[in-house]
């Protein structure tokens, strides 16, 4: 039986490292993936997901039982990942993602025929958003990939729900376009 | 029968379900009456369905309302994701059933809505928790943490150089706080303290305070007796350590000069055999 998110807070708050390394093991593939998603490159994406968790090491005391555990680990994530750009602003960034689109955890895929067809159509996604604007890849990548809801976005983002709402309609269409470019054969 | 009853049962004539009786009455009023003949051959030839053209709704939009696939992809994204209020997703149905360009869109997000979720992990590799872990189980435990935390951001604040200004800022002004504006809470404490002193010095009888001068005295006189025998007695301890430490350095920087001297000795020796070799 998996500890819930709230138990192994509690057993990594008296010390338990056992209970440190499962939650590490169960945030390092969501924290890795939203640095990715603001690094594009797959080392320096590497040391801000070590330093996310050092930051959620440290501040496992100020965080408050009564809130989602997940919503407040993405948004450290987002912060730190925002920071160090901000730091690293004199370097020009990449503009194609240099991250392994295929690298993925716990493919549903049964067969190889369907993880090839998985793969293919992450590769084709990520290749769509590579050329979103930031704004739309930020929001996309917030409510349709982490799933966060939109009062959590609106907090995170500050600016009104009903932005948020349209902002992230707006991206869904701009994926769907770039994605029929693509491949037109996507979704037929 | 009149033209008023065979207009009310035109349609059950046309779709047979006029009795008999009825049946044979209409026709006889068919018969006398050309305005109802022609009536029923209108609406005989209205309720036969007919195609309408292709670009006929296209038209009557573009003089109209214009193209409703704009309000129908605003309400696209709700429709996928079932938060459309029936009648809504009723129209979106609708018009996705009739404008391929909009269907094909809904089905790009359907796909869109599966496709997405799953990239919210990615695998860092086998390296990140061993790194991790390796950051962060050497550290102290968390509140022992918290003081030291606390120590450094002490630490840092004291060795700033104005640091003494603002001590004696802060200290003065919670002095003033305190003690010296008019409704401070201890304004009066002062003044308090200079009566209860004046009050005890002046109740204590003059022959017993003549009588404890000796007492206190001697207290006193003991007291700085025992410091001095406990400094001097230090004082005895440090000198002789370190008389030993000198004895010490001495024996070493001995040897290490005699055996610095006899190195140079040797390397002497040594230089004149090379120089007597190279002449020879």
């Amino acid at each position: 039986m998996l500890l819930d998110d709230a138990t192994l807070l509690e057993r990594c708050r008296q010390g338990d490292d056992l209970a440190w390394e499962a939650l590490v093991r169960r945030f390092q593939g969501r924290v890795y993936s939203v640095a990715c998603h603001y690094m594009r490159n797959a080392e320096e994406a590497r040391d801000v997901a070590q330093e996310v968790f050092v930051r959620i090491y440290e501040r496992l005391e100020a965080f408050h039982g009564d809130q989602a555990f997940l919503p407040w680990v993405l948004r450290l994530s987002r912060n730190i990942c925002i920071d160090t750009l901000r730091r690293q602003k004199a370097r020009p960034r990449a503009t194609e993602a240099d991250v392994d689109p295929t690298a993925q955890l716990a493919s549903p895929a049964r067969t190889p025929e369907e993880a090839s067809a998985a793969r293919s159509a992450r590769d084709l996604l990520y290749r769509a958003m590579d050329r979103m604007s930031d704004a739309d890849r930020e929001i996309l990548m917030l409510k349709e990939i982490q799933g966060l809801k939109v009062e959590e976005i609106a907090l995170l983002l500050k600016v009104p729900t009903g932005t948020v709402k349209s902002r992230c309609n707006r991206a869904r269409l701009d994926l769907a376009e770039r994605v029929r470019r693509l491949d037109p054969s996507y979704g037929a | 029968m009149t033209c008023r009853t065979f207009g009310e049962r035109l349609d059950d004539l046309l779709e047979g379900r006029l009795s008999p009786a009825d049946r044979r009455a209409a026709d006889e009023h068919l018969r006398s009456c050309a305005g109802c003949r022609e009536l029923k051959s209108l609406v005989a030839e209205a309720s036969v369905p007919v195609t309408p053209p292709a670009d006929l709704l296209g038209a009557v939009l573009a003089r109209t309302s214009g193209s409703a696939c704009g309000s129908a992809r605003a309400r696209l994204c709700d429709h996928i994701d079932r938060l459309l209020a029936p009648a809504d997703d009723d129209l979106v149905r609708m018009h996705l059933d009739t404008c391929g360009e909009c269907a094909g869109l809904a089905a790009r997000l359907a796909r869109l809505a599966a496709d997405l979720p799953p990239l919210a992990e990615r695998d860092p590799g086998p390296r990140l928790v061993d790194e991790v872990l390796a950051r962060t189980s050497r550290r102290p435990a968390l509140p022992s943490r918290r003081a030291a935390r606390f120590a450094a951001v002490w630490r840092r604040l004291a060795h700033r150089p104005r640091i003494a200004w603002e001590g004696a800022y802060v200290g003065s002004i919670i002095m003033v706080v305190l003690f010296g504006a008019a409704n401070a809470p201890f304004a009066d404490v002062p003044g308090r303290a200079l009566v209860v002193v004046r009050a005890v010095q002046e109740s204590l009888p003059a022959d017993a305070a003549r009588g404890e001068v000796p007492r206190i005295r001697l207290a006193v006189l003991s007291r700085w007796n025992a410091a001095r025998a406990l400094t001097s007695n230090l004082e005895r301890r440090s000198s002789a350590a370190w008389d030993g430490l000198k004895k010490e350095l001495g024996t070493v920087w001995g040897r290490f000069a005699s055996g610095k001297a006899t190195s140079g000795t040797n390397r002497t020796a040594d230089t004149n055999e090379a120089d007597r070799g190279d002449e020879r």
